[in-house]
């Protein structure tokens, strides 16, 4: 009985999928899309970030075998080794390899800015659009809710989370997108508002498509590509948030390798055993430059207005 | 009559994404001392570009591919930044079609003018502001005083399009380019500014280069017309004569589309087809896709501009047979 | 101005609403937190009936929402309740160290705008040149860098290998021994030129220098990214090929008429910046050993220390409020399009 529900249902996905696809095709959508990704491409700081990302990604996934040394073991004995050709980034208080660790902490640290950044955009984005296109009260309400949660500085409210739920990675990322989701309501809301004059909106009106109907087909489509761009650049911003709730011992506890402990354990040190502090920053330094160099070249691809001048 | 302004083979492209787009593909025309010249084609069809390029005014993207443009005698294409800055808003002024977009919305009307005046003339700012006042009252704006200090935003449309008049005048120039500066208005608005712009021509010595797509108001205030398609001019000349015996089969398309009541068809008039991709541009002339007298020739050679009448300039292989049909 | 009035009594109530909604939920979250401020307050090696007697004192028995009350009551008559780490009124607390805090955030702030407001200009101005790909670099590398392990870096360049900049802290202990600065105003830069004490003045200075830089790192990419995209706005729009048709030199336009157009959202771009600023003050006090408001709510959060964490979060709620209320009040008076 199970599977035959299952087969249906994935039956019903892959022509639903099938169809999307040819809309697509028909609305020249994949020609758009080759267009951005051309013009993403021809930038070099743009493909250098891509380049980067992708190899992060390779690396996070790929942890286990690039790892040099295991990441947990201590080892008294070798304990803060300068870089070498054993260990390239040289080993901690514990001994342990810096250069794994390091692997290892991509994966805390880009799941960490993924989770964040898609809970924010989860909940602010839906939230815009429903402020900006109801408008009077559910607006009101919507957006003084939002500008309670603006007008506090997000590290100390991620903070007080972080501290009630009991530190921990996913109750970092918890706390962070609490403090998150309320730039993209405004972001949406925004888009909304000015999206919701226009005059294809009232034809849809007309044609008798309700609310929902229209939020979803015209207004979400159309208000993605400013949501995409900002929260490109946010997965940079967030992993540095939650990077830092890990240096002030609210994040991942040890011996987690996670890149923002790693650089408050070398605190203590960093007189004399410089590499146990650098090394992860550094690596939390490229993935975040990585992103927002990726959100900048998005939001170039993606302005209409940069794209094309036919003659006037 | 001497020429005021003469355009020789304007050749303009953009770099764009997509590919180079070939705007303008060399447009010819001149503007005699004291007429309203009306350049008249469909959106897209390279009118804004060109006036841009006599403004030396277009984006950064684009590129003067070659031609020239002689304002008694200089070559405009030749001067330096410099020199078409003090050129700008003292011998050429433009109008544009947006007066709402073309003010800037933090400055009241009267800075915006006054600014204008003191950088052409070095007046005083009570004499810019006596100057501005004249201005005003030159194209009929009702308490001169009060508007100066009204922000752009509390105007309407047709007091803005006049402000931006009188900033384009306040300063005697020899040409003013008025870039559709009716179309974003009410018909009734738009008639007073036509008939203002006539009024103002006839006193002071003022040459006109009118911009729309609206053939009525080519008949009712243009001396002599160009009709421009896909970045040429196909059909220059006389608007009396151009409306009476149109020879370019696209001029002949586009007169009669114009909805005339006691026509008894029902249907309007329509010519087919699109205009045509400027990047790939289509081979022989730009024309021949729509045309429905298109020959073999059409598709393989560019025409050229031949005078068939004094005055009268057609870009058409099939001038005789066209002009039997 | 009845107008002007009407909007500023509105922002007001709307300022008040969001302080009040915001230590609400930072009490509620405060109270929720796994822990027993009874007992912290007392002690770890507390009897029984003694954790009793100070969770009745501190009116820990009462319902939550009577807690609430009191302490609002309490907060608006002036006293903020007793800090359950340092014994002291959080009062207190808060005056001694919340100018160490001003004064870090004020110069980062500084740092950031001074540095990336022209620059967002000057990139603007030459888009799509080499200067402006050098400018917008600049930005992303000051967006992406971690202030904590900038200010690590820092440190370790300038106080350990070069050793030209103080490693820590707001003063060099011999200093503040010989030469102590007369407390005015809690900020030293200021109170240090005022009472002539110039090698004081020196002291604070180098050692502002680094906290300052690492605060101003993350606003000035910030600032340089949205003037930049402002200014890039503004120069697109119709009135400014306008202004160029009727012949207005390239410099006045760049200078002065754009800029007023360009002053409003740069307005926004500051305020944004000092929410950032206030965020990133957390950071670099740790790192640097800053004695401000941010280390002294970072021991609080460890601490569990609630009358400190909800003071604090209410102060910070209101210095933002406050800042915003003024730069949207800023933005109105300039902005003649809004309705007042």
């Amino acid at each position: 009985m199970r599977a035959n529900k299952l087969a249906l249902l994935s039956a019903a996905c892959f022509v639903k999928v099938r169809s999307l696809l040819k809309d697509f095709e028909r609305e020249g959508r994949f020609r758009e899309i080759r267009l951005i990704v051309n013009t993403l491409m021809k930038n070099p700081l743009t493909l250098a970030s891509i380049i980067i990302l992708g190899a992060l990604i390779f690396i996070s996934v790929l942890a286990p075998w690039i790892a040099l040394y295991p990441i947990y073991e201590s080892n008294i004995g070798k304990k803060y080794k300068p870089p070498s050709l054993e260990h390239p980034f040289g080993t901690d208080h514990l001994g342990r390899d810096i250069f794994s660790r390091v692997v290892f902490g991509a994966r805390s640290s880009l799941i960490a800015g993924i989770t964040i950044v898609a809970i924010s955009v989860a909940i602010g984005w839906p939230l815009g659009i429903v402020a900006g296109y109801r408008g009077g009260k559910i607006d009101t309400l919507i957006m003084r809710v939002t500008d309670m949660f603006l007008a506090f500085p997000s590290l100390v409210l991620a903070l007080i989370i972080a501290f009630t739920l009991g530190p921990s990675l996913i109750n970092s990322m918890i706390a962070v997108s609490v403090t998150w989701w309320p730039w993209y309501t405004r972001l949406a809301r925004a888009d909304t508002v000015s999206l919701r004059e226009r005059a294809f909106i009232e034809a849809s009106k007309a044609m008798g498509l309700t609310d929902l109907q229209i939020m979803l087909r015209h207004i979400l489509p159309n208000t993605a590509a400013p949501i995409i761009v900002q929260a490109t650049m946010d997965l940079g911003t967030a992993i540095l948030l939650a990077a830092g709730l890990g240096f002030l011992g609210l994040g991942a506890q040890p011996p987690e390798p996670e890149w923002g402990l790693m650089v408050s354990e070398g605190r203590p040190v960093i007189l004399s055993a410089w590499w146990v502090s650098v090394f992860p920053g550094l690596f939390i330094f490229i993935t975040a430059a990585a992103f927002n160099l990726l959100g900048d070249g998005l939001r170039e691809a993606l302005d209409p207005r940069l794209r094309r001048v036919r003659g006037a | 009559m001497k020429p005021l302004l003469v355009v020789e083979n304007l050749k303009v492209h953009f770099d764009t994404y997509d590919g180079v787009v070939k705007a303008l593909d060399g447009v010819t025309f001149d503007v005699y001392e004291g007429e309203t010249f009306g350049l008249v084609g469909e959106t897209g069809c390279g009118k804004t570009v060109t006036v841009l390029s006599i403004m030396r005014l277009l984006p950064e993207n684009s590129r003067v591919v070659s031609g020239r443009i002689m304002l008694r005698g200089e070559n405009l294409l030749e001067k330096s930044e410099d020199e078409m800055a003090k050129l700008r808003g003292r011998k050429i002024s433009m109008i544009f079609q947006d007066p709402s977009a073309s003010l800037n919305p933090v400055f009241t009307v009267g800075e915006q003018i006054t600014r204008v005046i003191m950088i052409h003339q070095q007046l005083s700012k009570e004499k810019a502001r006596e100057r501005a006042i004249e201005a005003f009252k030159l194209v009929a704006l009702p308490e001169p005083e009060k508007i100066l200090k009204a922000y752009p935003h509390e105007l309407s449309g047709g007091m803005q399009q006049r402000v931006m008049i009188a900033m384009a005048l306040s300063t005697d120039p020899d040409l003013l380019i008025a870039d559709e500066p009716t179309s974003l208005l009410d018909v009734t608005i738009q008639a007073q500014i036509l008939k203002l712009l006539q009024e103002i021509k006839n006193r002071r010595k003022l040459t006109i280069l009118l911009i729309t797509h609206n053939m009525g108001i080519v008949a009712e205030y243009c001396d002599r017309v160009g009709v421009m398609y896909a970045g040429t001019i196909v059909e220059r000349g006389p608007v009396k004569q151009i409306l009476e015996k149109p020879y370019h089969p696209y001029t002949k398309g586009l007169l009669a589309a114009i909805p005339k009541p006691e026509s008894r068809k029902k249907r309007l008039h329509v010519i087919e087809g699109f205009i045509p991709d400027l990047i790939n541009r289509p081979r022989g002339c730009s024309f021949h896709p729509r045309c429905p007298y298109a020959k073999e020739v059409c598709r393989e050679k560019e025409p050229v501009a031949e005078e068939i009448e004094p005055g009268r300039y057609v870009m058409c292989h099939l001038i005789e047979e066209v002009v039997v049909a | 101005m009845s107008g002007f009035r009407q909007y500023l009594v509105k922002r007001l109530i709307l300022a008040l609403v969001v302080v009040i909604g915001m230590s609400m939920i930072t009490f509620f979250l405060a109270r929720v937190a796994p822990s027993d401020p009874a007992a912290l307050w007392v002690g770890l090696h507390a009897r029984p009936e003694q954790v009793e007697k100070a969770r009745i004192e501190l009116g820990l028995d009462k319902p939550l929402y009577i807690q609430y009350f009191i302490y609002i009551r309490d907060l608006v008559s002036g006293s903020w309740g007793i800090s359950y780490r340092t014994r002291r009124p959080v009062i207190e607390d808060i005056m001694n160290y919340l100018p160490a805090s001003i004064e870090l955030a004020v110069a980062g702030l500084l740092i950031a705008s001074v540095v990336g407001i022209p620059l967002g200009v000057v990139a603007a101005s030459k888009k799509d040149t080499k200067v402006d790909h050098a400018c917008r670099t600049f930005g992303v590398l000051t967006l992406s860098t971690p202030s904590f392990w900038m200010g690590l870096t820092l440190q370790l360049i300038f106080a350990r290998i070069l050793g030209i900049l103080p490693l820590q802290g707001r003063l060099s202990p011999d200093i503040a021994e010989m030469n102590p600065i007369q407390r005015i105003t809690g900020f030293y830069l200021v109170d240090s030129l005022l009472t002539g004490n110039f090698v004081a003045f020196q002291d604070a200075l180098l050692h502002i220098i680094l906290p300052s830089i690492t605060l101003a790192a993350y606003s000035t990419g910030l600032s340089l990214r949205m003037t930049r995209s402002t200014m890039i706005e503004v120069l697109r729009e119709r009135y400014i090929v306008a202004a160029k048709a009727f012949g207005m030199p390239k410099n006045v336009i760049m200078f002065y008429y754009a800029l007023k157009n360009a002053i409003i959202p740069t307005l926004t771009v500051l305020g944004i910046s000092f929410a950032w600023t206030l965020t990133g003050v957390f950071l670099v006090e740790v790192v640097f050993n800053w004695p401000g408001l941010g280390t002294y709510t970072w021991r609080a959060i460890l601490a569990v220390d609630y009358p400190v964490i909800v003071a604090v979060t209410v102060i910070s709620t209101l210095i933002i409020v406050v800042t915003n209320l003024i730069l949207d009040l800023i933005q109105a008076y300039l902005d003649p399009r809004v309705k007042l």
